[in-house]
C-alpha cells in the first residue's frame, strides 16, 4: 500500500528530474510505505539510473525498523523492469522493486528473483 | 576495532545485526576479516579478489573505488559502511512517444530489422538496427544530443556560447539540428573538397561553415578548429573523437535497445569511424552477453569509405581502445558498395556505404558461425550519397567511382 502522499512526493521527484531517470528509497513498514527518501542520479540519463544517498543518512535509514525498497522513473516507457534493472538487481533480489512511469503516471510494484519478474499488488487509497 | 555498518539486505549473513566489528588498517584487512567473521558475507561482497559489483563500501563517508580501492586506509577505531549498489534503467527500445513535444525526444529507439535474405544459413540470424531512421537520418544524432547535454548538465555549455566542430559528415547535421533546436549557433569546420550537397545541407540545417585545405583532409579540418577554438574561447567544441559522451550515448542507448531486444547475440558488427557505437554498444551488449564477439568493420587503408575512417591512416581517437575490439575485419571499398546494393536489392533497406562495409563484415562473420545471431548496426541511409557514381557503375568501374571525392 503507498499512501497518496508518498506516490505523489515520488511523482514529484521523477518529474523534477525530467528529462532524466529520478530514483530514491521507499520505506516500508510491513506492507505499507511510510516515507519516500529520494536520492540521486550519479548517471543522470533518460534511460538509466545508478542510485546514489549519503551513506552515513543510508546506513541511519538501516537502523530504523523499516524495509527499503528502490524506486526509480521510466521517462515514458511502461514502470515494469528492464533487462538491464535484472541484471543489476544485486542485492536488492527478492525485494519490493518500485517503478513509477512519467508519461503514463504509473506507478508499479516487482519482486525481481533469480531472474524472474513477479508483479507485487499495488494500492493507493483515497484520502 | 573497526565498526563496520551492515545494510538490511546483508543482515541474514550476519545473524541480523546492524553493525558488526573488524579489525585491518585498510580496506582490504578489514574485508577479509569481516568475511572471516562471517563467512556467508564473503559472495557478497567479495569477487574475484576485488569488491562485488553489486555493493558500494565507504570510509569516512566516500566511496572507496573513489579512494584508493581495497587499499584505501581505515582510521583506528573507524567505521566503514557497506550499502547495497543500484543500478537500472529503463528499456529504451520502441520507448519512443506516440506524439513528442521536441524532435529531440525522437532520437534514438529505432528499429531491428531481420535480414533473411542477406544470411548466408537459416540458422544464423543477421539483424540490422536502421539508425538512419534517427530525426537527421543517422546514428550521430544520439551522440550530437548527447555531447550537447552533457556540457549542458556540466555547465560547461551555456547560453551565449557557440559550437564548433571540425565535420563534413553526419555529425555536423546532428550537430546542427540539435544546436537549432537548443539555440546555439553552429560553425563546422570541413575540407574545402567535401561535396557541395554537404555544405548545401549544413547550410540549410543552420550552420555556418568554414573551410580546411582540401589536401590536409579531415586532419586538416581538425587542426584548423581546435587552433579557432583556441584563439576565441566563445567556441565549444564537442569534438566527438574525445567526447566520452560520445561512446556513453551507444552504452546508454543503442547498446542498451539491442541487448533489451534480443534473447542472443553472438557477433555485434559496426563501422569504425570515432569508436563511439564500438566502444558504447559493445560494452553494453557484452554486459548482456558476454561471450559476443564485437567486431569493427574498417575500410581498407587509403580507401576511404564515408564515415569509417582506417586507422592505419593515422588518426587513433581518444575514446578508441581497441584492445576492446574483438575483431577488427577489413572491407574494400568494392566489398562495400557490392553489399549496399546488395542490401537495397535483397531487403530494400538504402544504406549508406558504411552500411555496404558492415553488411559485408556481417555477412562473413556470419558464415563463420554454425547457428546464432548477428547484429549489424547500419549508421545512416543512402540518401546523402546519392550524386555518387557507385550506385550504377559496372563493378569494375566502383573503384574509379570512388575516386573522386573525399568520402567523410
Amino acid at each position: 500500500m503507498i499512501p497518496a502522499a508518498v506516490r505523489s512526493a515520488i511523482a514529484e521527484h521523477a518529474r523534477a528530474e525530467l528529462p532524466n531517470e529520478a530514483c530514491g528509497l521507499l520505506l516500508l513498514e510491513g506492507d505499507v510505505a511510510v516515507e519516500y527518501v529520494p536520492g540521486e542520479n550519479a548517471s543522470p540519463s533518460p534511460y538509466y539510473f545508478e542510485l546514489r544517498l549519503d551513506p552515513v543518512v543510508w546506513a541511519d535509514l538501516g537502523e530504523r525498523d523499516v524495509e527499503q525498497a528502490v524506486v526509480h522513473s521510466h521517462v515514458s516507457s511502461p514502470p515494469r523492469p528492464s533487462r538491464t534493472d535484472v541484471e543489476r538487481i544485486g542485492l536488492w533480489q527478492g525485494l519490493p522493486y518500485v517503478i513509477y512511469s512519467v508519461r503514463l503516471d504509473e506507478l508499479a510494484a516487482w519482486r525481481i528473483l533469480d531472474g524472474a519478474i513477479e508483479p507485487l499488488p499495488v494500492s493507493t487509497p483515497v484520502s | 576495532m573497526i565498526v563496520v555498518r551492515i545494510p538490511p539486505t546483508l543482515r541474514n549473513e550476519v545473524g541480523g545485526a546492524r553493525q558488526v566489528e573488524a579489525d585491518g588498517e585498510t580496506v582490504r584487512e578489514v574485508l577479509d576479516d569481516l568475511v572471516e567473521r562471517h563467512p556467508a558475507l564473503a559472495p557478497q561482497i567479495l569477487e574475484n579478489g576485488g569488491i562485488a559489483p553489486f555493493v558500494n563500501v565507504y570510509v569516512g563517508g566516500e566511496d572507496v573505488r573513489t579512494l584508493d580501492g581495497l587499499d584505501t586506509e581505515v582510521p583506528p577505531g573507524g567505521t566503514v559502511i557497506l550499502l547495497p549498489a543500484m543500478a537500472g534503467g529503463s528499456s529504451p527500445s520502441w520507448s519512443r512517444p506516440a506524439v513528442a513535444s521536441s524532435l529531440l525526444d525522437l532520437v534514438g529507439s529505432t528499429p531491428l530489422v531481420e535480414l533473411p535474405r542477406l544470411s548466408p544459413k537459416p540458422a544464423v540470424k543477421l539483424y540490422a538496427k536502421l539508425e538512419g531512421q534517427n530525426p537527421t537520418g543517422s546514428i550521430k544524432d544520439r551522440v550530437a544530443k548527447a555531447m550537447i547535454e552533457a556540457a549542458e548538465a556540466s555547465g560547461e555549455l551555456e547560453p551565449g556560447r557557440a559550437l564548433l566542430e571540425p565535420t563534413s559528415g553526419n555529425t555536423g547535421i546532428s550537430l546542427a539540428l540539435v544546436a537549432a533546436l537548443k539555440g546555439y549557433p553552429l560553425t563546422c569546420v570541413m575540407p574545402e573538397n567535401a561535396t557541395p550537397e554537404r555544405k548545401r545541407l549544413l547550410r540549410l540545417y543552420g550552420a555556418d561553415i568554414v573551410l580546411s585545405p582540401a589536401a590536409e583532409g579531415s586532419n586538416g579540418a581538425v587542426r584548423l578548429a581546435l587552433e579557432l577554438a583556441e584563439a576565441d574561447p566563445r567556441w565549444f567544441v564537442p569534438f566527438q573523437y574525445a567526447n566520452e559522451a560520445n561512446p556513453r550515448a551507444h552504452y546508454e542507448g543503442t547498446g542498451a535497445e539491442i541487448a533489451e531486444a534480443l534473447d542472443r547475440v553472438d557477433v555485434l558488427v559496426a563501422g569504425l569511424g570515432t569508436g563511439g557505437t564500438l566502444m558504447g554498444a559493445g560494452e553494453r551488449v557484452r554486459e548482456t552477453f558476454p561471450d559476443v564477439v564485437v567486431a569493427a568493420a574498417e575500410p581498407l587503408p587509403g580507401d576511404p569509405v564515408m564515415g569509417l575512417r582506417s586507422l592505419d591512416d593515422g588518426y587513433v581517437p581518444p575514446i578508441l581502445d581497441v584492445a576492446k575490439l574483438d575483431r577488427k575485419v577489413l572491407v574494400s571499398n568494392e566489398e562495400s558498395v557490392a553489399a549496399v546494393r546488395d542490401l537495397l536489392r535483397l531487403e530494400g533497406i538504402f544504406g549508406g556505404v558504411s552500411s555496404g562495409a558492415v553488411i559485408a563484415v556481417a555477412r562473413r562473420l556470419a558464415a563463420e558461425l554454425d547457428e546464432g545471431v548477428v547484429v549489424s548496426v547500419l549508421a545512416d541511409g543512402g540518401w546523402k550519397y546519392l550524386s555518387a557514381d557507385f550506385w550504377d557503375a559496372d563493378e569494375e568501374d566502383v573503384a574509379a567511382s570512388m575516386d573522386h571525392t573525399v568520402w567523410w
